[in-house]
């Protein structure tokens, strides 16, 4: 038995020629044990479908190492893709002109399955993910949820040893999101040897299902741990929750301040109000932000102590929340 | 790569194929449009040169025999640099399903070679039909002598032609697919463009040796000129043709062919894998 499924070494991929380089993996450092649900969170942009994809064969890196159930990326592609599959969030699961028990046959017959088998699976796993009454409906006439079904469906046809999750719950609803969450678990842990990296930038997803956790910001790797192990880390420093009943102001000085050690900050145009996460050296550091909030004339509404999440680590970790390290990549 | 697994994935890939290009229209609608795509093509041509034979008063049996084979047999062409022209564009950004193709342990070679193969099908029906329908309007309606002897036909010329013909259409289709991957919209003209050439130079409706001389040394480069010249010995029987010389022309050309399409293949999807162009979304 592997002791490590997934291995990566000083993993770096560039993209743009000479003036114009982006550097979207600096130096990627990652270790998946065999049976590990694997998580890599980050904001978008930070690099994790560059790691899926350099990991699944579709794309080679610039420099550095990977190898998948012990078999190089690079080297021996066709070894890697016998083992693996793909699930994405968000795209299109197969041919919309056919229906889904036909897409879902296509597919087990590329991946060389027998006709019985695959017969079998395909019966299985429409029934298991809640979709039978829609085997005869063409994949284009699904919504997002049911195609989000078809897609994991399809990554489970050929039993992957390994099986990547690219954000695989993007615009779901939280039921279908729930239900496809649990599903992965069950499988990964019923199929034992069942590996998962998951990339997801829903802390509650890589908080629910993730053994491990890498946090990952412009393409390195800055912390790795258990969920429950980056967040001990956090016990000692306080995080306060302010709700401010402005969406236009400039929240920037907090970050400033002295004692601060990270913000991020959550506009909600419906409600009007805005959710600061503060984590501070000590509470008092809070007396100072109610201070400076009244100076500048923003009406709070409530501040409650929070218990640390895995946004929390990853304000630690770079000092502000997803949203903003999310425009500051934009702009 | 288990052989099982290489034919499973080349039969769904002919069977998606057929349904790609026929979900758009009932059967019927299908099947009419089967019938008068190509049959239209050598209608117009077989009409300009009638009406230009009686303006003139000269009509050439054997030259009216030479277009209709030429212009029939030129739908293989046109079908698979179509099918082979669209099909990495369409899978890539309208269905979202290549790089899920790409990673399947089957191969995308082996799925490109089935929807090429339902391309040779779909040609294959379709100039059974173009002949049949052509045969009926043309002698049956027009009376217009066509010299071609059904009986006599030489199949094993036919057979070998047809082979090597398919051969080096579908590795010119390869060539389309790796220019396909690299690049984004060029799909629509880059099939017209390559048939057009090929219809222009391959000695499809006219000899080409009425081609200007750099014209002629296109012609003589290409392998659907050595083609349509087997393909015409097989149905016409002309007495004292090379066909020996065209067929290893014709071998000689497809085997060149095979190295420009494969090898570019290859290298596109080198980097394809190198640039992350697999699964590059394009607006669509």
């Amino acid at each position: 038995m592997l002791e490590n499924f997934v291995e990566t070494r000083g993993l770096v991929r560039t993209f743009g020629k000479k003036n114009d380089v982006v550097k979207a993996l600096d130096g990627v450092s990652i270790s998946i044990r065999e049976g590990e649900i694997f998580g890599l969170l980050g904001p978008n942009g930070a690099g994790k479908t560059t790691i899926i994809k350099i990991l699944t064969t579709l794309l080679l890196p610039t420099s550095g190492e990977a190898y998948v159930g012990g078999f190089s990326v690079v080297k021996e592609a066709n070894k890697v893709r016998n083992i693996i599959n793909l699930v994405s969030g968000g795209e299109t699961p197969g041919y919309g002109i056919l229906t889904v028990s036909e897409n879902l046959w296509f597919f087990s017959q590329l991946y060389g399955l027998p006709s019985s088998v695959a017969k079998e699976k395909i019966k299985r796993l429409t029934v298991d993910l809640d979709f039978k009454k829609y085997a005869t409906t063409r994949m284009a006439k699904l919504s997002t949820g049911f195609k989000q079904r078809m897609s994991l469906a399809r990554g489970l046809l050929n039993d992957p040893k390994m099986l990547f999750l690219d954000e695989p719950t993007l615009g779901l609803d939280v039921l279908t999101a729930k239900r496809l969450r649990t599903y992965v678990i069950d499988w990964a842990k019923r199929e034992k040897k069942g590996t998962v990296l998951l990339t997801t930038h829903y802390m509650a997803e890589a908080d629910e299902m993730c053994d491990r956790v890498a946090i990952i910001n412009n393409g390195k790797i800055l912390a790795c741990d258990s969920p429950t192990a980056l967040k001990e880390n956090l016990k000692a420093t306080p995080i306060a929750k302010i709700d401010v009943s402005s969406i236009q102001a400039d929240f920037s000085f907090i970050q400033k301040m002295r004692g601060v050690v990270g913000c991020s900050e959550t506009r909600s145009i419906q409600t009007g109000v805005t959710s600061l996460k503060v984590m501070a050296q000590n509470e008092k550091v809070f007396s100072d932000i109610m201070s400076k909030l009244n100076e500048e004339k923003l009406k709070v509404l409530s501040i409650n102590e929070t218990e640390p999440t895995l946004e929390d680590v990853y304000i630690r970790l770079v000092g502000k929340g997803f949203e903003q390290a999310e425009e500051k990549a934009n702009a | 790569m288990a052989v099982s697994t290489i034919l499973k994935a080349v039969k769904q890939a002919i069977w998606v194929g057929w349904k790609v290009e026929t979900n758009w229209a009932d059967p019927l609608v299908f099947a009419i449009y089967y019938l008068i795509r190509p049959l239209a093509g050598l209608l117009i041509v077989g009409f300009i040169y009638l009406i230009g034979s009686g303006a003139t008063g000269v009509f050439n049996p054997n030259y009216f025999a030479f277009m209709f084979i030429g212009n029939s047999f030129f739908i293989y062409v046109v079908q698979i640099m179509t099918t082979m022209g669209m099909l990495i564009h369409d899978d890539r950004s309208h269905y979202e399903v290549l790089k899920h193709i790409y990673l399947a342990p089957s191969s995308l070679w082996w799925y490109i070679l089935g929807r090429a193969l339902n391309g040779v099908v779909n040609a294959s029906i379709s100039l059974l039909l173009t002949l049949g329908f052509g045969v009926a309007i043309f002698q049956g309606l027009l009376h217009q002598q066509i010299p071609i002897n059904w009986f006599s036909v030489n199949f094993p010329v036919l057979a070998l032609s047809l082979v090597l013909g398919m051969i080096c259409f579908v590795a010119l289709g390869f060539l389309l697919c790796g220019i396909n991957i690299m690049t984004s919209r060029v799909q629509f003209m880059l099939s017209e463009y390559v048939s057009g050439i090929l219809y222009l130079f391959g000695g499809v409706v006219f000899l080409p040796e009425i081609l200007p001389s750099w014209g002629q040394a296109i012609s003589n480069a290409l392998p659907i000129t050595y083609f349509l010249r087997t393909i015409r010995f097989a149905f016409l029987n002309q007495a004292g043709s090379a066909f020996q010389t065209d067929l290893l022309y014709l071998a000689v050309t497809t085997l060149a062919t095979i190295l420009v399409g494969v090898g570019a293949f290859k290298i596109a999807m080198y980097k394809a894998r190198k640039d992350g162009l697999i699964d590059r979304k394009e607006e669509y």
